[in-house]
């Protein structure tokens, strides 16, 4: 059975659903109209963050990968907003366990808690 | 569908998934776990060399999404033992590891990979250098992948001094970090 990973929720009570490995990409979802995102996992609603105006969601599966070990994964869901000239971000880490940590901005190189590369739909809004 | 650490060997070249598995770097142009038969013999003099090791990542499947934001690190501590190191640079192309099988590879340069010129990318240096605190960025990123490598390649090599013992040595831990829209 096909499981639902995220739910893009739009102000007009729609929604964008992406189920793993459908075509319906990240890029996809209209941010002009969107008011929260949902993250499940195993199918089960974990975690939702709700967007407030000019709050623009940030969203990545952050993975480590090292021969003869498994590979972690760590999802990081936040948002970045433009407040008087500078760019301002929360992000919360969803650890493998569960875990959830939030952090403010990102942290340079660090390879856990360092900056992004924005997609193109993140850098207009 | 996922993300593999291939490395790469032979003409073709032939890449094999080692992302649940070991690579040894033997004096042989050849992935194995365990493989003895071309061990790097121990130099009397000077330093001999695995075989390179090209690695890169691959993306088994398809997925909707950008793949980004590539950093390559080690723990930071060489454990491999005295006389031994591991040093590694970034490629842009793929060039076949050469040597003499058995006793040493060919020493890893920019003069001796490749074109001799551009395919490496810079002078190795000692992978242990590279730690979560300051990893090296491999450039490149894919989007909407479809069994694909994609990234820099990252060419590692083992040296072997005059003070290196007799058999195998302790194993070391590599990391890939990238991100990834496909969720």
């Amino acid at each position: 059975m096909n499981t639902i990973v995220w739910q893009a929720n739009y102000k007009d009570g729609t929604n964008l659903q992406h189920f793993k490995d459908d075509k319906v990409s990240y890029a996809d979802i209209d941010r002009s109209r969107l008011e929260s995102f949902s993250f499940y996992k195993k199918g089960k609603r974990i975690f939702t963050l709700v967007l407030d105006e000019g709050q623009r969601l940030i969203f990545r599966k952050r993975s480590f990968l090292s021969p003869g070990k498994p590979q972690i994964d760590v999802y990081l869901i936040g948002w970045q907003a433009t407040i008087n000239g500078k760019n301002i971000q929360a992000i919360n880490y969803i650890y493998p366990d569960g875990v959830v940590e939030l952090r403010g901005a990102f942290k340079g190189k660090d390879p856990l808690f360092g900056d992004i590369v924005l997609i193109e739909q993140e850098k207009n809004g | 569908m996922a993300l593999q650490i291939r490395r790469l060997t032979g003409t073709g070249p032939t890449g094999t998934n080692i992302t649940s598995i070991n690579t040894r770097l033997n004096a042989e142009d050849a992935h194995s776990t365990a493989g003895t038969t071309n061990p790097i013999q121990v130099p009397a003099s000077g330093t001999n060399y695995s075989y390179w090791a090209v690695t890169r990542l691959y993306y088994d499947g398809s997925g909707t999404g950008t793949i980004n934001n590539i950093e390559w690190f080690t723990d930071g501590a060489n454990n491999l033992g005295t006389g031994v190191g591991l040093v590694m640079a970034r490629a842009n192309v793929y060039a076949q590891a050469t040597g003499t099988p058995g006793v040493t590879g060919t020493q890893l340069t920019i003069a001796n990979y490749g074109n001799g010129t551009t395919d490496l990318v810079e002078a190795p240096a000692d992978a242990f250098t590279f730690t979560s605190s300051s990893p090296k960025a491999v450039t490149g990123s894919v989007t909407n992948p479809e069994d694909e490598y994609f990234g820099q390649m990252v060419v590692l090599q083992t040296t072997v001094g005059t003070t290196a013992s007799a058999g195998a040595t302790p194993t070391e831990t590599i990391t890939w970090r990238v991100d990834s829209t496909i969720a």
